[in-house]
């Protein structure tokens, strides 16, 4: 083999081994802060909100097993649907059941006094959608309609993580609790979005940026659960 | 013999019926749920052959990709009609999807085992470890989050579609490593979540009884 060849070949070679250490970060964040938050929320008379943002960490840490253990086996990730959208769409699904299923109607109960908050959080929501609008092009059309899918239910998430982030205390106390984590989890919600196409156009800077953003949002969802959870008891 | 799936699964369960109206309340349950999991192992496998002959994949990425969605959801599926029409106590629902899993793979373990004629007993133990641990854990989380989900109907189903993401997860992670014989590793992550759970059942409460 030619030394540009075998030069090429160390490139991609060294390429697919920071793709694994990166995914192997994601992992022990992902880990680390799920066995912290349940050890934080369990057992605690306290929102379910909490319970769903940490089972969302789990989900998100299965994905990433799921990936490290694909790639060290298999070397790449299957072409069109692979079981990595289904932890992304858990995932979100996770986040947006926090919000919606948990909060949503105790503090708003659909009046006119809150509709600027419900208008003003419209916008959130969109950004999701133009991550894929900017990204649809750069791969195959099958993989983007995947991540869409996946990504769904973080559309929805966006939108309560933003309303719940200006929304006014009303004397619920559990609304400053939950700030923190809504806004960590707006910002995961985006970053995760990136990551999926990321994950799949092999652009390594791209890869290696939100990764880490990803790992380091991971750390501030547990962490803001942690003090969310204090808040709540006082 | 074609399809020994059915022959296996009349004679074990059958046996379990007969005895059941001898049982007591809880025992009862339980071993109706372990012969329901074996139910839930003959449809998916029904449903798994449909998958595979109409979408033409390989076995490889059909049982690292699709079988896990559909196994966990068929599995589930008892669960969610306990959890709906019977009982939302966490206990109960940890009971009898404990039993479903177990249930399930009693019967996929029978089935490997008997059409494999190269099996050696090292291989079946390997088996009833990995796919018996690997079967009770997944289905022993979606029931044990339905209890948590299940206690409200505004998150029951984004709370359950969710864990059944969750669980298929883990379930393909598990197929990915057993398929390219890596039984240690499958084993050693079912371990890791089986001695988390056994913290948290056991721990966590004890520490709790201390402090009280």
């Amino acid at each position: 083999m030619c030394p540009l060849a075998l030069r090429a070949r160390a490139f991609v070679f060294n390429m697919f081994n920071l793709k694994i250490g990166l995914i192997l970060l994601l992992l022990v964040v992902g880990a680390v802060c799920f066995v912290y938050g349940v050890k934080i929320i369990y057992g605690k008379k306290i929102s379910p909100y909490f319970y769903f943002i940490v089972a969302a960490v789990g989900c998100f840490t299965m994905g990433k097993l799921y990936e490290l253990v694909t790639y060290c086996l298999m070397g790449v990730l299957p072409n069109g649907f692979n079981i990595g959208y289904l932890s992304c769409f858990g995932c979100m699904l996770f986040l947006f059941t926090a919000n919606y299923g948990t909060v949503a109607t105790f503090i708003d109960d659909g009046g006119l006094e809150f509709a600027k908050y419900r208008l003003l959080s419209l916008p959130a929501p969109f950004i999701v959608p133009i991550i894929h609008v900017s990204f649809y092009h750069i791969i195959p059309i099958k993989n983007s309609i995947f991540i869409l899918l996946a990504t769904v239910p973080g559309i929805f998430a966006a939108y309560y993580h933003f309303k719940h982030i200006i929304f006014p205390d009303m004397g619920f106390p559990f609304v400053k609790a939950i700030k923190g984590c809504n806004f960590v989890s707006l910002f995961f919600i985006y970053a995760y979005t990136v990551y999926m196409y990321a994950n799949i156009t092999d652009n390594i800077l791209l890869y290696l940026f939100t990764s880490v953003i990803l790992a380091g949002l991971t750390v501030g969802l547990v962490k803001s659960c942690k003090k969310g959870e204090e808040l709540w008891k006082t | 013999m074609e399809n020994i799936i059915y022959y296996i699964f009349f004679c074990i369960s059958i046996p379990l019926c007969l005895m059941l109206a001898l049982l007591e309340k809880k025992s009862r349950l339980l071993i109706f749920y372990v012969a329901t999991g074996m139910v839930t192992c003959i449809i998916s496998a029904e449903i798994n052959t449909f998958l595979k002959e109409s979408l033409s994949l390989t076995v490889t990425y059909f049982v690292t990709n699709i079988s896990p969605v559909t196994e966990e959801i068929i599995k589930l599926v008892p669960v969610l009609i306990h959890a709906m029409f019977v009982s939302r106590k966490r206990d109960e629902l940890i009971g009898v999807s404990i039993a479903v899993g177990v249930g399930f793979s009693v019967l996929e373990n029978i089935v490997y085992i008997t059409a494999d004629a190269k099996a050696l007993l090292g291989d079946a133990v390997l088996r009833g470890f990995t796919g018996g641990l690997g079967h009770g854990l997944f289905t022993l989380i979606s029931g044990y989050g339905l209890s948590f989900a299940g206690s409200k109907k505004r998150y029951f189903l984004p709370g359950t579609v969710a864990l059944i993401n969750t669980s298929a997860v883990m379930h393909s992670v598990h197929n990915t490593l057993v398929m390219k014989n890596h039984y240690i590793s499958a084993l050693a992550i079912l371990v890791l979540i089986y001695v988390f759970i056994l913290y948290l059942r056991y721990g966590v409460s004890t520490n709790k009884e201390k402090t009280v």
